[in-house]
Order: structure tokens, then sequence, then C-alpha cells
């Protein structure tokens, strides 16, 4: 049997964020229990699927905000994740807001078996947070840190950079935060905006300055070599973490592993399938109170796309793609089917007989390298 | 003989731009019953696409229409005429082709540059002129103002001038009239030798070269052998025939008649535009004055987007030749661009035709450098040279003389802009000339400036300077000694042929810096630092860079959208197959047309 990875998508927030394009409503309580119903439902129904093919090794809640559950919802969401499929779960992450956490909701995620908190920080600093419509204070956002760590979970934190009026200082300040409370993984990513959301037309009217290409690289330069300062290291372009704290989760899409995703908007990954959860809530729970799963195939896989997916994602991670793996699912020798293309970038990879990897100062322009390769 | 001669009229409308000649044509077809109603596009005489979405006209189309007067049948023969200064030579030779001429006149905007260039030339051939106001509709039509406009300044008396609203139909009649009455019928033997005149052709993939022509003494029919007397090729004659405004075959044309002449003629070059036909045996032995070989004066060279498209490119030139005997084009090879063609057009607005022609007819992604113009070099070993291509430019060592291309410009503005508009002429090493006011609200400058200048970015920096109100005209006057060097712009260390260009050496420092600024901001950043280098002879004068790319990363890449993320990286890669290789450098083709692009 082999290993699979189960996400959870929960749609509900307190607020949206100025920069979020996301599956996402602002939560209402009826709202939240006929969702969570539906969930459970739709485990059940991927059971009868899945069951004897593969065993459940990681979960992740994410969202939206998985913590604007009630502790009683989001258990009655495991317990049936933990009956209906065959469990063993080796890591367990839940994202949180710091506004709607607290040490008691911690308390039961870790009764669950819960192993691992990732917090929706995105900047210690008051002014770019008010600016980007996250609603927590500092004092929050560190305070969600401690009762995480306390609780002895792993706690990752996200970081956003290239926000209006942010600094390289406040990038500083985020790592000393980091170091201080005992935070072992970081998610650094740096803004893009997406079509439809509120900075976007800002910026689009005029209304909005963003520090530009050269000082939200200098932010990423900064942050990556604080974080390695302080004992971190980065091993995928947008997350870095103390040793052996990779979210293993994560870690399946980059490695093109078997996932499968439940609730709104959830994609899957199941053999050679891609596939889709509708994004719209009537959509979605017509299919499901019919007794049907609502996935719709989003692509099957060729093996070339298989092939260009391992390599588009893998070179994403800095010891990059695994190539005896390649070989031995693909049945073709990488290094000699991709010779001439990786001539041409050759400059820019770290190439041994077991794995390619983009050298560390590419890393930031790898989609110049990715697109040689698998075009 | 079918018809007398005195009752044809063979006339022409002469305009500005914008002033209602082609909806004046479609009038008179209307009243004369020459199009049912139901066939009457707007502008018919413009066939082009093109011709209609810029409301001028490319290609003459001449008409014949029958209009009973007093009683009295008429035959008139309508020509129409390219509304543009790049034509101005085909203009003067569908004028030789008629008696007189309509000269329209908007009754708001009054006389416009063009409206003199094309009077002047009707008077040059000898014809009559009926001034007609048109747009007197309009709120702001002054047709008594613009009448006293044209006593002045063109001395033609305009006091029974027809008043016309082309759009509403109104005082058509009227300019019929005086078409009739003003205007002398065709004079010309019958019995003499066939004179035959030339003032257009066009390709006909049945009936090969059909060349547009009004006859002027003697008969032409089906089966005579006639000679062109330019070249002394023969051909026979298969058909001959009016415009209707659809071809109509005839018996025969003769002195006097306005028609077309079908001969087997495989290449529209044998028919030359201000040819005169005669007939093989026993013809005339002197051909009709005013013809000239037609030269190109702007270049541009003109490259597939997509190298592998370079045959269709070809292709595609060779059908718009057919019919476009002023078009010429060689084969060129450039180090940047690839193979492609350097061609040579009559002036800017010619140049925008083809080039949208061969994009939109034949579905082509062109890259075009920036327009440069034929400059005469004398060696220092005594030869003389015509560059048109700025890398074929000898070393300066073997140049002696370099001689460019000079225009007589009129610039016709209200009074308000003589400033900057005397400024943006000398900036543009203008010689001025002459300054006189039309009236109190309308000046014309006249400037002796280098066609080089002309072709950079004289017609936008016109119009924002002025806010669109002053008009150009411009003929070019012959060539100059000129102190002139070639800019050569250098990316990453190489020299990029496709962007160099000569320049005036006074202007050689300010404009490599400008084209330098301007490849920075559109050229984008790319994998290492690109040093951009404006230098002259080898000596830098100029230097950007545009710094190393940073940050070019799919966002997040979770499970979510795989799918998408991979289009987008396709996508992105697209965008770059537009991009031309220059050495270690991608460039995107705007960047080949933006180095004209940069007054302030």
């Amino acid at each position: 049997m082999e290993n699979i990875g189960v996400y959870i998508h929960i749609p509900f927030c307190l607020s949206r964020c100025y920069y979020c394009d996301f599956a996402s409503s602002i939560a209402n309580q009826e709202q939240i229990d006929r969702y969570v119903e539906a969930v459970v439902k739709e485990i059940k129904l991927l059971a009868t699927q899945i069951k004897y093919h593969y065993i459940v090794d990681t979960v992740y809640i994410g969202g939206g905000t998985p913590s604007v559950l009630s502790a009683k919802q989001l258990g009655r969401i495991v317990f049936n994740l933990r009956k209906s499929l065959k469990c063993d779960i080796r890591e367990f992450t839940v994202e949180v807001n710091p506004c709607s956490v607290d040490r008691t909701k911690i308390t039961a995620y870790k009764r669950m078996g819960v192993t691992r908190v990732s917090i929706g920080v995105q900047t210690f600093n008051p002014e770019v947070a008010k600016a980007i419509g996250r609603k927590h204070t500092p004092e929050q956002a560190v305070q969600a840190t401690k009762w995480v760590v306390e609780s002895g979970l792993d706690c990752s934190v996200d970081a956003m950079l290239g926000l209006p009026n942010q600094s390289i200082e406040d990038v500083d300040e985020f790592v000393d935060i980091v170091q201080a409370n005992g935070v072992t993984h970081v998610s650094a990513y740096m803004l893009k905006l997406e079509e439809g959301t509120a900075m976007y037309k800002a910026k689009q009217q005029g209304k909005l300055e963003l520090p530009d290409e050269d000082a939200t690289c200098d932010m990423y330069d900064r942050i990556k070599s604080r974080l390695e300062d302080i004992g971190f290291h980065r091993y995928e372009v947008s997350n870095f973490c103390r040793e052996n704290k990779e979210s293993r989760h994560n870690l399946k899409y980059w490695q093109c592993k078997p996932y499968v995703g439940v609730g709104l908007a959830a994609h899957s990954l199941i053999g050679n399938r891609r596939l889709y959860n509708p994004s719209d809530f009537d959509e979605y729970y017509t299919k499901i109170d019919q007794g049907k799963l609502a996935q719709r195939l989003e692509q099957k896989l060729s093996i070339e796309d298989m092939m260009s997916e391992r390599i588009m994602l893998g070179l994403r991670m800095d010891n990059g793609m695994d190539i005896v793996g390649f070989n031995s699912d693909f049945d073709v020798d990488f290094l000699d089917t991709y010779r001439q293309k990786l001539q041409k970038v050759q400059q820019y990879l770290n190439i041994s007989k077991e794995r390619v990897s983009i050298k560390q100062e590419y890393m930031g322009v790898m989609n110049v390298i990715i697109s040689e390769l698998i075009f | 003989m079918p018809k007398g001669q005195s009752k044809i009229r063979n006339f022409c409308i002469v305009a500005h731009i914008d002033h209602g000649k082609s909806t004046l044509a479609d009038r008179i077809m209307d009243v004369t019953s020459t199009v049912a109603k139901r066939d009457a596009k707007e502008q018919l005489l413009d066939s082009m696409d093109i011709e209609r979405e810029r409301g001028i006209t490319i290609k003459l189309t001449p008409v014949k229409m029958n209009y009973v007067y007093d009683g009295e049948e008429y035959e008139l023969n309508l020509i129409d005429t390219p509304g543009h200064v790049d034509f101005t030579y085909e203009v003067s030779r569908s004028l030789k082709a008629c008696e007189g001429a309509i000269l329209i006149v908007d009754a708001s905007q009054g006389i416009e540059a063009q409206t003199l260039t094309n009077v002047y030339l009707a008077l040059d051939n000898d014809l009559e002129i009926i001034p007609v106001i048109n747009k007197i509709d309009l709120p702001s039509a002054r047709p008594d103002e613009v009448k006293m406009e044209i006593e002045d300044v063109i001395g033609l008396d305009a006091s029974d001038a027809p008043l016309v609203s082309a759009k509403e139909g109104i005082g058509i009649e009227k300019v019929l009239e005086q078409v009739i009455t003003l205007l002398p019928p065709p004079s010309g033997n019958i019995d003499a030798p066939l004179k035959a005149l030339i003032f257009d052709s066009y390709y006909d993939s049945y009936k090969g070269a059909i060349s547009f022509i009004r006859v002027f003494d003697g008969e032409v029919k089906a089966g005579d052998k006639i000679k062109m007397m330019s070249t002394s090729k023969t051909f026979d004659v298969t058909e001959v025939g009016v415009f209707v405004p659809k071809m109509q075959p005839q018996d025969s044309l003769s002195a006097g008649d306005v028609g077309y002449l079908c001969a087997s003629i495989k290449n529209v070059s044998d028919t030359k535009v201000g040819d005169t036909i005669t007939l093989a045996e026993g013809g005339v032995t002197e051909p009709l004055a005013g013809y000239k070989e037609v030269a190109p004066m702007v270049y541009s060279g003109i490259y597939p987007a997509d190298g592998a498209k370079y045959n269709d490119l070809k292709d595609a030139l060779e059908k718009l030749k057919l019919n476009d005997a002023s078009l010429v084009y060689e084969p060129e090879v450039s180090t940047a661009l690839g193979f492609g063609f350097r061609c040579g057009f009559l002036g800017l607005l010619h140049m925008e035709i083809i080039e949208e022609r061969l994009e939109r007819e034949f579905d082509l992604d062109l890259v075009t450098t920036a327009p440069s113009v034929s400059y005469q070099v004398v060696k220092t070993n005594g030869d003389t040279e015509l560059i048109s291509n700025p890398s074929n430019l000898p070393p300066a060592s073997e140049i002696a003389e370099m001689q460019e291309p000079v225009v007589k410009a009129f610039l016709f503005t209200p009074p308000e802009y003589v400033g900057t508009i005397m400024e943006l002429c000398q900036d543009k090493r203008g010689e001025f000339v002459d300054l006189t006011y039309l009236e109190a609200t309308r000046v014309r400058i006249e400037y002796s400036i280098p066609l080089n200048e002309i072709v950079y970015d004289f017609f936008d920096s016109l119009k924002s300077r002025t806010k669109g109100y002053a008009s150009l005209d411009y003929e070019i006057v012959g060539y100059k000694k000129s102190d002139l060097v070639k800019l050569d712009i250098m990316l990453n260390g190489e020299v990029c042929d496709a962007l160099s260009l000569i320049v005036h050496k006074d202007k050689a420092y300010a404009r490599g810096r400008a084209i330098a600024e301007k490849l920075k901001e559109v050229i984008p950043r790319q994998m290492f630092e690109i040093p951009i280098q404006a230098s002259i002879g080898g000596k830098v004068i100029a230097r950007e860079t545009v710094k190393a790319m940073r940050k070019d990363v799919l966002a997040k890449c979770y499970g979510g959208d795989i799918t998408r993320k991979k289009k987008l990286l396709e996508k992105q890669k697209e965008g770059k197959k537009r991009m031309r290789q220059v050495g270690s450098v991608q460039l995107p083709s705007e960047a080949f047309m933006s180095i004209l692009k940069f007054d302030k």
C-alpha cells in the first residue's frame, strides 16, 4: 500500500485579507456546521475509493482559516478521518490565524493528534499588517507562537515579503521573533497580486505603492541569510526550517507523491489524474448530498506530463530532483534523455548521478531554467 | 463615333484628408444612379479595408457615369485620387487624365496643407478648378469665411462655389451642373495615332495587369498591338472597357475616353504609372510629358517574427508588388533578425500601409526596423553609392562626403503654435524659408528639413505639440551635403546591426543617450546583466545597464493548481519565443521601432 497525504480545505475566515484570492467566505456558525457535515460525508465517500489502496501518512488542514472552527467541529472531521481511512499519521498540520486561536484550542489540537501548527503571521509590523488587511496585532501573533511551542507542537509561521510600507528592518525583526520564540519552520512568500483582489484593484487605480522587484528580492535575500544565521536552512524556494522540520505533507506536492483534497476547491493527485473539487458551495453541496464525490478531472497526465511536473516541482527544492527515482519510475535515463536541454542551462545547475538541483543563486529565477528543460 | 467629345467631362476631386472627398464621390454616384443603393457601401471607391478604416484613398478607381442635364445626356468620368503626400506623383498622373477638378474645402476647417498642394498640382496640369464648400451641415461651418480664404489664399473665384453637405446629400446637383457648364470637354484627335496615358494599374489574377488609361488621341480596341513607350515593350490588347464602377467591356476607347485596358501583361511593373501607350506600328514618337520613375524615399527592414515564415513573407511581398509598382524590396540578412527584406516606400504612410497589409491580409507577424532614408555616399575613390541600410555604410575612412535627402516642408497652423513649431523645426535641423499669414487664424510656415528628421518622430512631435491642429505637407527637393555619422548600438558588447542608424553628428550624442535609455526600458531583465552602449566609430558615447533578473519564480505551487501553474510557464515561454536572440540577449520586437519614439 502506498502512502497518501490528505488535504482538508476550510473555506471560512473572519475577514478577507486584501491580497487573498483563495476560496473562502466570511464565517457564520450555521454554514460552518453544514460544511463540516459535508466534509465528513465526503471523507466517507472517499474511503470507499482509496481505503484499500492508500495509507494516510500526512494530514494538512488549511484554508481559509481552520481555526475559525470550534475544537468540536474540527474534532468531528478528524474523528471521521481516522475512522474511515487507513491511517498511520506521521505529520498533522493545522493552519491558524492569531485572531481565532487560543490556548484551549491548541491543547485540543494536540489531543486530536495534531503535530504541527502553521500560523498565518505574514508580518509583525502593525502598519504593514493593516495595509494588507490582517486584523491581528503583533502581540497576538507572538502569543500564538508561544502557545504552540509551549504545547510541544512544531510551530511554523508564514511571512510575506514585498508588502506596502515593508522594510528590511521588518524582516530582521521577523527573524528575531522567530528565534526568540522557538519557531522551527518559516514559509516566506513574495507578494503576488492576484487579479480580482482588493490590492490588485488598488494597484490598478494607482492607489497602492509597493516595493519594487529589487527591494522585494533584497528582503527575500535578507530573510534567507538571517534564517541561515540562526540555524535554519532553505529546503524549498519559499520554505525554511530547522533540521528535520520540513513539512512532509508539502514535500509530497514537490515530489509528485499522491494526495487527496477534501472540501471546497481542494485538488488531488491520484495516480496519473489531477482532480479538483468545485469552488462553488452550492455545486459542492449538491454533489455530496446526492452521495457522490464532487471531484472533477482537471488533467489526465501523460508520461511526458508527469516527467515535466516532476522536474518543474522537483527543482523548487534545494536538494533538487531525485534522478534515481525519476529513472526507475519512468524507465528512462534522465541525464541522457535531457542531455541537450541540460546543456543549455548547465551553468545554472548542480548535476550529479543522483540528483539535479538549481544553484542557490539562481533559485529566484528558476522559471527560465525550468522552461528550458520542460518545453 | 457613338458619342461626341463635347458630351464628355473628365474630372477628379481633390481635397485635404478628411474633407469629404470619398463621401462626395459616393453622393455623385447616387445622384447619377451609377450604383444601386443596395450595392452602396460607404466610400465606395475606397476598395481596401485599410482605405475605408483610415478614410483615405490609396488605389485610384475611375468611374463612368451618365447624367442628363438640360435635356442632354453627358458622360462624366470621375477619377478618384489618393489623398496623401506619399502619392503625389500618382495624384499628378491622375490629374493629367482630367480636364478639371472639384476642389473640396471643409466649411469649418478651411484650407489645409494638402488643399494647397493639390491645387498647385491641378494648376500645374492645366485643370479648371471648381471650388466646393463641404460639410455645411456642421454647426461650426463658416462657409463665407472659407470662401474668402479660397479667394485670398488660392486666388480662385469662390463666389459661386456650391455649398454642399456630401453626408446629407445637399447641393450635389449644383456640383454636377458646374462640372458640365464650367469644365471643358476633352479635346483630341480621334484620327491621330493612339496616345493614351496610364494613370494607375492593378493586378488581376485572370486578366493580368490592368491599366487604367486616358486616351488623348486616336482609338484603341481589342486586337490592337500596343507599345509601352518607356520600355518599348509590346502587347496584344485583349479587352478594353469602362468602369461603371464595375468593369464593363467596350468595343473601343477613343480620344477623350477614360477606361481600362487588358493585354495579358504579366507584371504591373510593365504598366508604369505615367507611361504613354501607343500603337506598336504607326504609333506616335513623342510620349506625353511628365513621366518619371518613382523612387522610394523611405526604407525599412521587414523580417518575419518567426524566422521560419521567411518564404511566406516573400510570397506576400510578391503579391503586394503585383499591385503596387512603387513598392521595392530586396532580400537582406541581419545578424540580429535573420533573413528578411529591405523594403523601399514612397513615404511613411506608404510604409505603414504595406506593413499593415502584410500583417492583416497575409496574417504575418513582422519585426520592422526603424525607417531610414537613402543617403548618397561619395567615396574617397570617387565612387558614389546610394545607401539605404545603415549597416551597409562603408567605413568612415572610405567616405569623402555624405549627402542626405532634403524636403520642402509646409506647415499649416493656428498662430499660437508658430513658436513651438519653429522650435521643433529648428531642433530637426530645419532651415527657415518663409512664414505667411493666410488669414488672421492661420499661418503657413515653410522650412527646408532633412527627410531623415521627418522619418524619425516628426509627425508625432508635431501632433503632440500642437494638439493636432497643425498639418504638414512636404516634397522632396534633392540631396544636400551633410555631416553624418553612423550610430551603433551594442548589447552585451556586440553590435546589433538592426539597431544601427545614421544621424547628424550634432545629434548623435543626444540620440545615442535617448536610445540607450529607451532600450533599457524595453529590454526585460535577463539571467545576466546587459550593458547597452551607443557608439560612433567604436567610441562609446552613452551607456545604460539592464540589471540581471532576480525574480522569476512561480508563487506557492502547493497541490492546488499545478496544471494552471504549468500553463503559466508555457505562456511565459511562448512570450519569449516572440523575442529576438541578438547574441546572448533576448530582444523584444518593439525594441527595433522603439528607438524612434522619444520626443519629450
